[in-house]
Parts: structure tokens; C-alpha cells; sequence
């Protein structure tokens, strides 16, 4: 995302709209503890795509960290689900 | 050995890869194992993929209420779910990622990664049981936890 940054005020209760069918309310802001809470309201298409950016990287952190699995790593797994399904009288074996 | 091809299509890509959109799952006929390769087709990319509900028999999320454009028309029948697994240094600490499936639309041949919004599930659940994981034999217990974050 290399895009310039628009900045906007806004007061509790007004959005802003995106595109055509994208809107962002601001509904509430606290303070808890000393930090400030913006709660947000965002009424937009069902499917499209919205997160809390740090799920996003996590999902991504956990993509990559899952696509340098190798060869190695399949047979050990598929080994302890040998184990894992084998009687447990025989996971000494 | 020959190894059966089941090509797919995501069309967003996977999160950290949304260039790379085709895959194909190999599957092993015979059957070796639960776990499967998700195989990029034209780059050196690949996930090991399996079947949640070996591990997760309870495990039944909301797809249809996810990704209503992609199951939409498609009997449940046709519809796979698949979670990305996760192998760290220690094989049998490996994790699966029960957050965000992968829903495969086996009629269309399409295929994505849900997150699963409001879910509670785990990014990162533990396969296999402690016994297993610890290296211990011989105890009962072959139920894998699932805790949710």
C-alpha cells in the first residue's frame, strides 16, 4: 500500500464515504487508561474483505512461516500420525 | 508411484502470496497420510494442506455465512476444507492454522483463504496430542487440543 495518506477530521457520528458503497462512521471515541479508543462503524459489501490490520499480518506471518515446509518435515508429520493413530499399546513401537 | 493432481485456482492468491494464484494438491493414492502438498504450479512454493476434521472432528465452521460467493450453488458434497499446517524445527510441535482455512470449490475448481471473522479459533493449534508432542508413548489421550486464543 504506497499511496499517500489522506487525512480527514471528523466528529463522533459523521463518516466518510469510499467509493461508491464503502461507509466508515466514526461511532464513539474513549479513553481507557490513558489511551484513546475510536470505535468505527463500516457499512460495506458482505464480501468485501475487512480486518483488524494485525490479523492480517498474522495470517500472513503464519503463510510464510507454513511455506518453507520440506520434504523432511511432510514424512516426519505423516510418521506421527502413525503414532498418533496406532493403538496405544503400540506407540512404543 | 503416481500421484493425482487436483488443480486449483485462487483467485485472491493465499495472504503473503497473492501474486501466485495457481495451485494444484497432490494427492498420494495410496493414501499414506492425512497430509497433502498445495503445490504452486509455475513458482517453488508449497504448503503442506490436511483435512481439519482428522483432528478437529468438531471443528465445523460457518462457510457458507464466510464466502457465500464462492460456495454459492455448489452442494456441500463438492466443497473441501483444508488448514495450512505449520512445521517448526521440532516436527511434532507442528500447528495448523484452524483461523484462516483454505475452502476449496471442487465443481468451480476455485479455492481461498478464509479468515473466519469473530470465530475465536486458533491461528496456530497444536496437531498432534501432548503424548506425542513430549515424545511420550504408550499414554492414552489421542485427542488434540484446540485451545482458542
Amino acid at each position: 500500500m504506497g499511496w499517500p495518506v489522506l487525512v480527514l477530521t471528523r466528529r463522533c457520528g459523521e463518516s466518510v464515504i469510499i467509493a461508491d458503497d464503502i461507509k466508515v462512521t466514526i461511532i464513539s471515541v474513549d479513553t481507557k487508561a490513558g489511551r484513546a479508543y475510536v470505535k468505527l462503524g463500516i457499512t460495506a459489501p458482505a464480501d468485501l474483505k475487512i480486518y483488524r490490520e494485525e490479523i492480517y499480518e498474522e495470517i500472513k506471518r503464519e503463510n510464510e512461516a507454513a511455506s518453507g515446509a520440506t520434504l523432511t518435515d511432510f514424512a516426519a508429520l505423516a510418521r506421527a500420525w502413525r503414532q498418533m493413530k496406532a493403538p496405544a499399546q503400540d506407540r512404543s513401537k | 508411484m503416481t500421484t493425482d493432481r487436483v488443480r486449483i485456482v485462487f483467485d485472491e492468491g493465499i495472504l503473503g502470496f497473492e501474486d501466485i494464484r495457481e495451485y494444484e494438491l497432490l494427492v498420494d493414492p495410496e493414501e499414506r497420510g492425512p497430509f497433502r502438498w498445495l503445490r504452486a504450479t509455475s513458482e517453488k512454493l508449497a504448503f503442506i494442506v490436511v483435512d481439519p476434521h482428522l483432528f478437529w472432528p468438531d471443528y465445523d465452521p460457518d462457510i457458507a455465512g464466510a464466502c457465500p460467493d464462492l460456495v454459492d450453488g455448489t452442494d456441500r458434497k463438492e466443497l473441501s476444507l483444508y488448514v495450512i499446517v505449520t512445521v517448526p524445527d521440532n516436527p511434532l510441535l507442528a500447528t495448523a492454522n484452524l483461523f484462516a482455512p483454505l475452502v476449496v470449490n471442487g465443481r468451480t475448481g476455485k479455492g481461498r483463504q478464509v479468515p473466519l471473522r469473530g470465530s475465536g479459533f486458533p491461528l496456530a493449534a497444536h496437531i498432534f496430542p501432548e503424548d506425542i508432542r513430549e515424545g511420550k508413548v504408550g499414554l492414552a489421550g489421542a485427542c488434540p487440543d484446540a485451545q482458542v486464543r
